[in-house]
């Protein structure tokens, strides 16, 4: 596998989709400590370190499928997967040496975007609010939702033939899985209680009594929506950008459904037909 | 007889269509294995099959007469380089960097023998071009290259002069016959250009709807080859009821044309077509695609 490894990583190192958005990384890492310092210049604001550095998780969420269709796609699209099958690389050398390569890719699109921003940031932004072990523990837990999300996008690639369906099916997964998520965490946030309506008695708004939340989850049904938002791509999302996550959940989660993933992947690429 | 590759009862469907139905394949080392048949006879699934690609549903195969279900295999598998289909190239990479990325693939030490490959298929003078600016017969061509690097034993070639034009296909055709003479390379070769493959393979496999219908070497097909006079005539009805009450051996190629088979004159096939037209008499040695449609029935 180490030699199928080794020509994978050339061939991304060569990949022109891939020096794009490793460009495009590095320019957002540069781009959000300075969109904080002209809040800071403009209108007196102040930006703290953490402000706005998770919104990466939300763009590479799109980043990520797409190169890995790009490149893992391109295999299919041209054949070159055939090569490393003739001459007796096993299914399961092949799948796993694209799955470490995307790993190792996804790995340096967020050094691309880290580096600059803890550099600039360093100097543009205000310290850190949060504790820097709290930071770290966000940040690690960011790294291994993208990690799940790529290997999700390498077991949709790896089992279709068609580098552009790929694409068009990663990123309408990952779409799906965003709003799902979204849509949990949104749920979670409903109130039991709704205690700030108002209503108009003779001609006045006056506050009325507090009454049930038909929209809010019951304990029966919670622990389904908690699942959900501590497991799906767009409640991990929203939590971290949010700084507000159990970074345990969020992190065994995406470790359960990356390892998932692959499996279910590679196990539907060992049956496949090849062509 | 020694065989690199030998295929036993090799059986494969998709879904509800039998690609191959138990086919049983020998292919002679040192030989050129010219695999003949029609459009969906299964050529391609087979060659798929011994490749790796795809896995059979039952039956089984040597190369280099270890099972395919042996641990060895994978060492075995080193030792086979293929082109099915189309070219399995790099089409951003040039010629030469796809040919390291193969190297790499292969966990080859060094690049030293590159460029005598690129001078093999004649892509030698390509520098940085992208692969994808390449012309299809130099695609082909690279797409060989990249199929011999390591320089393997047995070479599997699919359909390997389709689309390219007369100048490429001769250029594929000597390829071929250097990679089987000079690089002792035993290749197995499918082409719909029977013509083609006549001038290169020194031993046939017929296949049809999924079976090995007849496996010879080109010397005995030679032999078995007969001799036919092929006469135009305006009526081919008449011509058939003829040859039929005198019970000559014929075989109808078109609705002008029969080759009447045996030693038979011209002055004689006068007589008893005298009543169906004749407008052109030829002598003629059956050929490989004469051969092909008295083996198989029908055209190609």
């Amino acid at each position: 596998m180490r030699r199928l490894i080794r020509a994978d990583l050339h061939n991304l190192f060569k990949d022109k989709s891939f020096l794009i958005i490793s460009i495009f990384s590095f320019l957002l890492g540069v781009f959000m400590p300075l969109i904080g310092l002209k809040n800071k210049i403009r209108y007196d604001e102040i930006t703290v370190f953490e402000d706005g550095f998770f919104i990466f998780l939300s763009v590479f969420a799109l980043l990520i499928p797409a190169s890995v269709s790009f490149f893992v796609g391109k295999s299919f699209d041209w054949g070159t997967l055939r090569n490393k099958i003739c001459v007796g690389h096993s299914r399961i050398s092949i799948y796993f040496s694209f799955l470490i390569t995307c790993l190792m890719g996804t790995t340096i699109l967020v050094a691309l975007y880290f580096i600059p921003y803890l550099i600039l940031g360093s100097f543009m932004l205000e310290a850190m609010d949060i504790p820097l072990k709290a930071f770290v523990l966000f940040f690690l837990s960011s790294i291994l939702v993208l990690f799940s999300l790529t290997a999700l996008s390498v077991a949709i690639v790896e089992n279709i033939e068609s580098r552009v369906v790929s694409m068009a099916i990663t990123i309408v997964v990952v779409i799906v899985l965003l709003m799902v998520g979204s849509i949990a965490v949104q749920m979670l946030m409903e109130p039991e209680m709704i205690t700030n309506s108002m209503t108009m008695i003779d001609g006045e708004f006056v506050f009325a009594d507090p009454y049930p939340n038909p929209r809010y989850v019951k304990e029966s049904q919670r622990w389904i929506w908690e699942l959900m938002r501590d497991s799906i791509l767009g409640g991990q999302i929203h939590q971290i950008t949010a700084l507000e996550c159990n970074w345990v959940s969020v992190s065994l989660y995406s470790v359960i459904s990356g390892i998932l993933c692959s499996f279910i992947g590679y196990i539907l690429f060992n049956r496949k037909d090849l062509k | 007889m020694d065989y690199v590759l030998e295929t036993k009862s090799l059986l494969k469907s998709y879904r509800h269509v039998e690609a191959l139905s138990g086919v049983d394949m020998h292919v002679p080392k040192d030989s050129i294995y010219g695999l003949v048949g029609r459009n969906g006879a299964g050529k391609t699934t087979l060659m798929r099959v011994v490749a790796g690609m795809q896995k059979e549903n039952g039956g089984t195969y040597l190369l280099f007469g270890v099972d395919k279900n042996s641990r060895e295999i994978k060492k075995e598998r080193k030792r086979v380089g293929a082109m099915i289909e189309s070219p399995a190239i790099f089409h951003d990479l040039s010629a030469e960097d796809n040919l390291k990325m193969q190297y790499r693939i292969l966990g080859l030490p060094s690049f030293d023998t590159i460029p005598e490959i690129l001078s093999t298929v004649g892509l030698e003078n390509t520098g940085n071009k992208k692969a994808g600016s390449f012309s299809f017969g130099m695609k082909q061509r690279l797409g060989i290259a990249m199929a011999i690097a390591g320089n393997p034993d047995l070479l599997i070639l699919d359909e390997p002069i389709n689309g390219l034009d007369p100048e490429a296909i001769v250029e594929m055709r000597e390829l071929i016959l250097r990679l089987n003479r000079e690089m002792n390379m035993t290749i197995i070769v499918s082409s719909h250009i029977l013509d083609e493959l006549a001038k290169v393979a020194t031993y046939y496999g017929f296949i049809d709807s999924g079976r090995m219908v007849k496996e010879v070497s080109a010397v005995d097909m030679e032999k078995e080859c007969r001799k036919a006079l092929r006469i135009k005539v305006e009526s081919i009805e008449k011509s058939a009821i003829a040859l039929t009450s005198l019970g000559n051996d014929y075989s109808v190629i078109d609705d002008n044309t029969l080759d009447i088979f045996g030693d038979i004159g011209i002055k004689e096939v006068l007589d008893v077509l005298s009543g169906a037209g004749i407008k052109d008499i030829e002598k003629r040695n059956e050929n490989l695609e004469g051969y092909f449609i008295n083996t198989m029935g029908g055209c190609v």
